[in-house]
C-alpha cells in the first residue's frame, strides 16, 4: 500500500494556552506547540495530568483561561462550532450510545439538523468498517444497549468515522477492547491515517508496537505538552 | 404462568371465609368473601342505587380519573422535561411546587367545589392534583438522572440544542416519566373515591356508589365496589407496565 506523501502543515496550533477548572490548580500554562497535518499522534502522561482536558480544548468543550487555539491559522472560535465539531471529531472515552438498534446509533448523528447537509453513508461502507474491527456479527438491528463494552466502544468508533472528520480526537479508544480487538482499531486507524491523510491525535496508554505509519508522541505532565520519541 | 404468587391471597381468602362462616368474624361489620362476590352480583343486576349498574359507575369514574389523569400528564410531562433542562427556571418554581405539593389532594375540594360547581371538573381537578405531582417530579428526577456524557456526546456529533432536547434528553426520561405516571394514576384513582363522595351529583361513580351502599348499610356492597376499585387499579398499573415494555425496548 502505497502511503500518501504527507503534508507538512500545521492544522492545530496553540500558542499561549492556559487552562484550570475553577478552583483548582492551573493545568496548563502558556502551552504553545503544533499539530501537524496528517501526522499520528500518541498521547501520554501520568494520570490526572491532563490528557483527556488537552483533547477538550481542541474540540472547545472547554475553553482556555488565556491564549489562542488556531485551526487552519484562525482561532477555534472564528468557527460556527457546528463546523468546528464536523472537522475536529473527539470521541469520549466512555462509549456512550442511546436506546435504539445498532443502525440507529451508528445513524444518530445523520439525523441532527446541523449535519442534515451530509449524505448518509452506503450500507456497504458501514458494514466494510464494521467488518475491519471485527463487528461483522453485529446486525443492524441489534439492540446497541446489549452489546458489549467493547462492541460499543468499537461502534462508537465507526459512528464517528462516518462523520468523515478531518481529525479525530480519540480518548483511549481501545481501553475495553482485548488485544485483537484493539489491533484492528489500531489498523483501521492507520489506514485511514496514510489513505486519507485523516490527523489522529489519540490518548492512549497501551505502547504501539507496530510500524506502518510514523507515530508522533506527546507527552503531558506538569502543565507542559511536549512532543516525544 | 407462575400461580405461586397468589398462594398467599388464596390462603387469607380461606381463612376469612372460615372466620366468617364460624361467626368468629361479625358479618354485619366485615362480611365474608362469599357476602362480597353476592354483592358484586346485586351491583351488576340491582343496582346501587337501584337502576344504577355497576358498568355504568365503572365508566363514569374512568372517564373523571381520564380526564383528570391525562390533563396532569399533559401538563407534567412538558413542564418536568423543561424544569430539568432548564436550572434557571428550576430554581424559580421551586419554591412554589414546594408550598403546594405537600397540601393533599382532598384539602383541595372545599375550593374545588367553590370553583367548579359540584360535578365532573370539580372530580377531575381533585384528581388532576393527585396525578400532577408525582409525573411532574419524576420528569424532572428522570431528566436529571441522565448522565451528562449523553449530552456531551451528542453536542460532539453536532447536534443542535433542540436535537439534544428531543433525542438525548425526552427518551432518556421516558422510564421515569413512566414511574411518574404510574404513581400518578395511582394516586390519582386513590383520590377518585374521596372525590366522588363530595363532588359528584350525577348518581355514577364508584365513590358515589359506595357512599350510597353505606347509606343503606350494606357492607357487602361497599366492599365489592371497593374490590372493584382495586382491580380496576391493579389493570391500570399492568397496562402501563406494558407500555412502559414497548416503548423502553432495551430493558426488555
Amino acid at each position: 500500500m502505497a502511503k500518501l506523501k504527507m503534508d507538512k502543515t500545521n492544522i492545530i496550533d496553540f500558542s499561549g494556552v492556559t487552562f484550570g477548572f475553577p478552583e483548582q490548580a492551573t493545568l496548563f500554562t502558556n502551552l504553545s506547540l503544533s499539530i501537524q497535518k496528517g501526522a499520528f499522534y500518541l498521547i501520554k502522561g501520568p494520570s490526572g495530568a491532563g490528557k483527556t482536558t488537552f483533547l477538550r480544548l481542541i474540540n472547545r468543550l472547554e475553553e482556555p483561561v488565556s491564549g489562542i487555539i488556531r485551526f487552519k491559522g484562525k482561532p477555534l472560535d472564528a468557527y460556527p462550532p457546528p463546523q468546528l465539531r464536523h472537522s475536529l471529531l473527539l470521541i469520549q472515552q466512555t462509549p456512550t450510545v442511546v436506546d435504539g438498534s445498532v443502525e440507529e446509533n451508528l445513524l444518530l448523528p445523520f439525523s441532527f439538523k446541523n449535519n442534515s447537509h451530509l449524505k448518509r453513508p452506503r450500507q456497504e461502507k458501514i458494514e466494510r468498517l464494521l467488518a475491519e474491527i471485527h463487528l461483522q456479527d453485529v446486525r443492524m438491528n441489534d439492540h446497541a444497549m446489549t452489546l458489549s463494552v467493547g462492541q460499543i466502544q468499537r461502534l462508537c468508533l465507526v459512528r464517528g468515522l462516518l462523520l468523515s472528520p478531518e481529525i479525530l480526537l480519540l480518548d483511549e479508544p481501545t481501553s475495553a477492547l482485548d488485544r485483537e480487538s484493539a489491533f484492528a482499531v489500531t489498523t483501521l486507524l492507520e489506514r485511514l491515517n496514510v489513505e486519507s491523510g485523516l490527523t489522529v491525535l489519540a490518548v492512549t496508554h497501551k505502547k504501539q508496537d507496530r510500524g506502518n505509519v510514523t507515530y508522533r508522541g506527546l507527552e503531558v505532565h506538569h502543565g507542559h505538552v511536549e512532543e516525544c520519541p | 404462568m407462575k400461580l405461586d404468587r397468589y398462594i398467599l391471597l388464596l390462603i387469607l381468602l380461606i381463612l376469612w371465609q372460615v372466620l366468617c362462616s364460624l361467626e368468629i368474624i361479625p358479618t354485619n361489620l366485615l362480611p365474608s368473601p362469599f357476602h362480597i362476590i353476592l354483592g358484586l352480583k346485586d351491583l351488576l343486576i340491582i343496582g346501587m342505587p337501584p337502576g344504577h349498574f355497576l358498568p355504568n359507575h365503572i365508566l363514569y369514574s374512568l372517564y373523571r380519573v381520564t380526564l383528570g389523569f391525562l390533563a396532569a400528564a399533559l401538563l407534567g410531562i412538558p413542564l418536568g422535561l423543561l424544569l430539568g433542562w432548564s436550572p434557571r427556571l428550576r430554581r424559580i418554581t421551586n419554591p412554589l411546587v414546594e408550598l403546594v405539593r405537600p397540601i393533599p389532594p382532598l384539602a383541595w375540594i372545599p375550593i374545588a367545589i367553590l370553583w367548579f360547581g359540584i360535578g365532573m371538573k370539580s372530580a377531575a381537578f381533585i384528581i388532576f392534583l393527585g396525578a400532577f405531582f408525582p409525573i411532574l417530579l419524576n420528569t424532572v428526577s428522570g431528566v436529571l438522572t441522565i448522565d451528562p456524557i449523553y449530552f456531551e456526546v451528542a453536542q460532539t456529533l453536532n447536534a443542535k440544542r433542540k436535537d439534544i432536547f428531543f433525542k438525548v434528553l425526552v427518551p432518556g426520561a421516558v422510564p421515569s416519566i413512566f414511574v411518574g405516571l404510574r404513581i400518578g394514576v395511582g394516586i390519582g384513582w386513590m383520590t377518585l373515591v374521596a372525590a366522588e363522595f363530595t363532588g359528584v351529583r350525577t348518581g355514577y361513580g364508584l365513590g358515589y356508589m359506595i357512599m350510597t351502599a353505606r347509606d343503606i348499610q350494606r357492607p357487602d356492597e361497599i366492599l365489592a365496589g371497593m374490590l372493584v376499585i382495586g382491580l380496576i387499579g391493579y389493570l391500570i398499573n399492568g397496562g402501563l407496565r406494558l407500555c412502559e415494555k414497548k416503548i423502553v425496548r432495551w430493558r426488555n
